[in-house]
């Protein structure tokens, strides 16, 4: 029964035990210590701040009946999410490290779905807190909803694991048909819903309260309709014990939930499935994503090459010389696996350009301000979103270790030809925005040669700091709090040396305005003063971020990194 | 060998390979412990020693792959620690799961190697290389789909290509077909012969026994032997008939108190 099979048990045991090994020996160090500290400040401040928003901002407040259909409306989405989800998993995922093993061991496949299920129930444990909190403090009776949400959550994976065997089987039964099935858009679709519902949950007054004049349409109506109704019967009884108001309604709801909960675990590990080739098939799939996110790609560009790019001459940009033919390894890695970053990329900052040029106020459709918002955000997010650096090529940089060439040199040949790119997209929107303004003043003369020194700064200071210490949280490894810590560190670092730069930009560009007063310079000089030694103290602190990067390549420990990174 | 390297001291006329004293801990655990050694010119040296001696530590040091935190490594003259792209320069690694680019095609990676090392007229010998390795139906196909075998052969490609003074292959062997290993087997032998300086790190004692000009036996990061191996049998097992596989468990098989005590005597 619940209980499963006496070997899978002890590996249980043993796994928690590692983990928690694992765990006390981050806490062995300071660094461990603060960083863990860090991470579970975050944390708290998250959860607390979406647990309790509403109770320091409770208003109106909704009424009982709302309530009760909000959460029933919720756990159909929450259920949809999860079922979809598992859909891209099916049959039994296994982690590659367990499943040769468990399937060659001499143990009943009830008794491996069992053992996967309490896992993933172990692992859901903490998202039904945090979901518990938010819709606790929403509830009449906070504790009721508590118990009621946890309970809820912790049956998720019930659901997803049966969907997963089912769909499984009917995919080896049906084939192609399934194959063709349209997963990727039903995926998208209940992550909009989910999406949608979230908000809903933060910010239910102004969508639901009395003063709620957001959408121009009246969403109590939405939830009203006799679809979203048929939907949302199944989750009657969770809905129930969550929005119950007095023990009597409380507990009949939680026993008859606490019955399905078995009922439902049973069933699934009774499901009469093969599931052994897909689970193969399956746990390969999620190996390959997991290191995939491990080595730092981004899933757009993790991507696979574009047999179209392939057979496109990339051109040796930068000489071909040792230089010349790392940047153009990197050219040939963006113009072959960017076809979704750059479609993606570009439509974003069409976006910005296109706000900045048409709906936004008249201020901001002044040349200089207009053309620094695009250029602004258009690197910080191309910068973030463009990964074709060192972020993506952990798993290669014993290679990279290997070549001949100075470090700082191979850094700046690595991130280049992503600079070009992220320079040629910014240039292209601020003289579009300026095409379209019917208007090219002088002053975006000015801001497109800018671009390149800051995205070269941006990219330098990102993968500098990232070298220094290659984090990377991938789902299911240890360590959460301790991972947050250090990414919260490193974006202080990030953020106190940009500060020092954008600092010392000011004060060169107020101390030299102040000498041109001094020396009574005209006002031509005195401009071209101030660009002169605000553009040589930019191309300076560009020179020293390379310098950065090159140290922070030259002392990266293959072994110790490789070692962090298990 | 007396000779020790102090720090500014002159490296001319040294063998293309020089390592003294050369030490690496990976936290408190010592993976190699003041080994030195060197590799001369056409000369084949097989690197043997059981898992966990620190033979791959040693190779990818030596690579600049890792820090060399204590002794020198010289390479072509060069200290790989303080002019280390010189040194590089002069390198080639082939390590034992070689990961290409996923972006680039076999023949592109030849072409990227080629530009790396400033390899001028690369193309007929890549092709020729390609061919030897029958990798040539394979030049347009992307490293990402190439098997373990083909990922190794490429390396190999790669490594000779790039026309090095020293060679340093860990398992190079492994995963290649029966006719890659003779290719392989082959490819290294000729490449001696041109006056390049291989080190050779392989479990298949067969193989450094055919192909080793001098061994360098290592345990638990310490080098046990060094010399040829008609020096090992004499001084080891006293027998002229041994195989490598009897000194290599006589050297490495029992207890560590039955080791012979410092056998570090050799031809340097």
């Amino acid at each position: 029964m619940l209980v499963g099979h006496v070997a899978l048990r002890k590996l249980a045991r043993l796994k928690l035990r590692a983990w928690l090994r694992s765990s006390r020996r981050r806490l062995s160090t300071w660094s461990g210590i603060v960083f863990a500290l860090l991470g579970l400040l975050v944390m708290t401040l998250w959860i607390g701040s979406v647990a309790f928003r509403y109770v320091f901002t409770r208003s109106a407040g909704l009424s009982p009946e709302l309530q009760y259909e909000l959460v029933r409306v919720g756990l159909f989405v929450l259920t949809s999410l999860t079922v979809t989800a598992s859909l891209a998993h099916r049959g039994l995922y296994l982690p590659k490290d367990e499943i040769e093993r468990l399937l060659s061991a001499p143990v009943a496949r009830a008794d491996l779905v069992r053992y996967r299920l309490l896992s993933n129930l172990m692992r859901t444990f903490v998202f039904a807190i945090i979901m518990a909190f938010v819709v606790a403090a929403r509830m009449p009776v906070p504790g009721f909803a508590f118990v009621g949400m946890v309970l809820a959550v912790m049956t998720l994976p019930m659901a997803g694991q049966a969907a997963a065997l089912l769909f499984g089987d009917a995919e080896n039964r049906l084939g192609r048909f399934l194959k063709r099935a349209p997963i990727g858009l039903l995926r998208i679709v209940t992550g909009v819903l989910t999406w949608a519902f979230f908000m809903v949950i933060l910010f239910t007054d102004e969508v639901f309260g009395p003063d709620a004049n957001l959408t121009g349409f009246d969403l109590t109506r939405v939830i009203a309709h006799p679809v979203v109704q048929a939907l949302a019967l199944p989750f009657t009884p969770w809905a129930k014990m969550i929005s119950a108001e007095s023990v009597f309604e409380f507990m009949p709801w939680l026993l008859a939930c606490l019955a399905i909960w078995f009922t439902v675990f049973e069933a699934t590990a009774r499901i009469p499935v093969d599931f052994r080739e897909l689970s193969l098939q399956t746990s390969a799939d999620v190996a390959r994503k997991l290191s995939r996110m491990r080595s730092g790609r981004n899933l757009i560009s993790g991507g696979s090459v574009s047999k179209r790019a392939l057979g496109w001459n990339v051109p040796w940009l930068f000489g071909r010389g040792p230089f010349g033919a790392i940047a153009w390894l990197k050219l040939c890695s963006i113009v072959r696996k960017s076809r979704g970053t750059l479609m993606f990329s570009i439509v974003v900052i069409g976006f910005i350009t296109f706000l900045t040029t048409t709906y936004i106020a008249d201020p901001l459709r002044d040349p200089l301000t207009g053309s620094l918002i695009v250029a602004g955000i258009g690197t910080i997010y191309l910068c973030a979103g463009l990964r074709f650096d060192f972020r993506s090529d952990l798993d290669l940089m014993e290679t990279v270790k290997a070549w001949p060439l100075a470090a700082w040199r191979i850094f700046l040949a690595t991130i280049l030809p992503e600079v070009v790119l992220v320079s040629a997209l910014i240039a292209a929107a601020v003289l579009l925005r300026s095409a379209i303004l019917g208007q090219l003043p002088l002053v975006v003369w000015f801001v497109i040669p800018c671009v390149p020194v800051i995205a070269l700064m941006w990219t330098a200071l990102d993968n500098a700091v990232f070298l220094f210490a290659p984090v990377r949280f991938v789902p299911g490894q240890g360590g959460a709090m301790h991972h947050t810590g250090r990414a919260l560190v490193l974006v202080f670092i990030r953020t106190a040396l940009l500060l020092v730069v954008v600092g010392a930009l000011f004060g060169i560009r107020f101390g030299t305005n102040w000498i041109g007063v001094y020396l009574e310079l005209p006002e031509a000089a005195k401009i071209t003063f101030i660009v002169a030694t605000c553009g040589a103290f930019l191309a300076a602190a560009a020179a020293a971020l390379i310098g950065l990067g090159g140290w922070a390549l030259a002392r990266y420990d293959v072994a110790r990194e490789r070692t962090m990174m298990q | 060998m007396s000779l020790t390297l102090a720090a500014g001291e002159s490296s001319a006329g040294l063998p293309p390979l020089v390592v003294r004293d050369f030490t690496k801990r990976y936290g408190d655990q010592l993976a190699v412990d003041g080994l030195s050694f060197d590799a001369h010119h056409g000369e084949i040296l097989g690197l043997v020693g059981p898992n966990g001696a620190g033979k791959t530590t040693t190779l990818r040091s030596i690579a600049g792959i890792l820090p060399i935190q204590e002794g020198r490594v010289i390479v072509g003259g060069y200290d790989i620690a303080t002019e280390e792209a010189a040194a590089k320069n002069l390198l080639a690694w082939v390590p034992d799961d070689p990961q290409p680019f996923d972006s680039l095609t076999v023949m592109e990676h030849l072409e990227f190697t080629a530009g790396l090392y400033g390899v001028s007229d690369w193309q007929p010998k890549a092709t020729s290389l390609l061919e030897r390795f029958d990798l040539m139906d394979r030049a347009g196909a992307l490293g990402g789909e190439l098997s373990r075998g083909m990922r190794q052969k490429l390396a190999i490609c790669a490594a000779w290509l790039s026309e090095p003074g020293v060679v340093l292959l860990d398992e190079p062997l492994s995963g290649l077909d029966p006719r890659g290993i003779r290719s392989a087997r082959d490819a290294i032998r000729e490449l001696a012969d041109t006056g390049v300086a291989v080190i050779l790190s392989s479990h298949l004692l067969e193989l450094i026994e055919a192909l080793a000009d001098r061994l360098l036996i290592m345990d638990h990061g310490r080098r046990i032997f060094v010399g040829t191996l008609a020096e090992a049998r004499a001084m080891i097992t006293k027998d002229s008939g041994t195989s490598l596989e009897e000194i290599f468990m006589a050297v490495t098989g029992g207890p560590r108190e039955e080791r012979p005590s410092a056998p570090r005597a050799g031809t340097e």
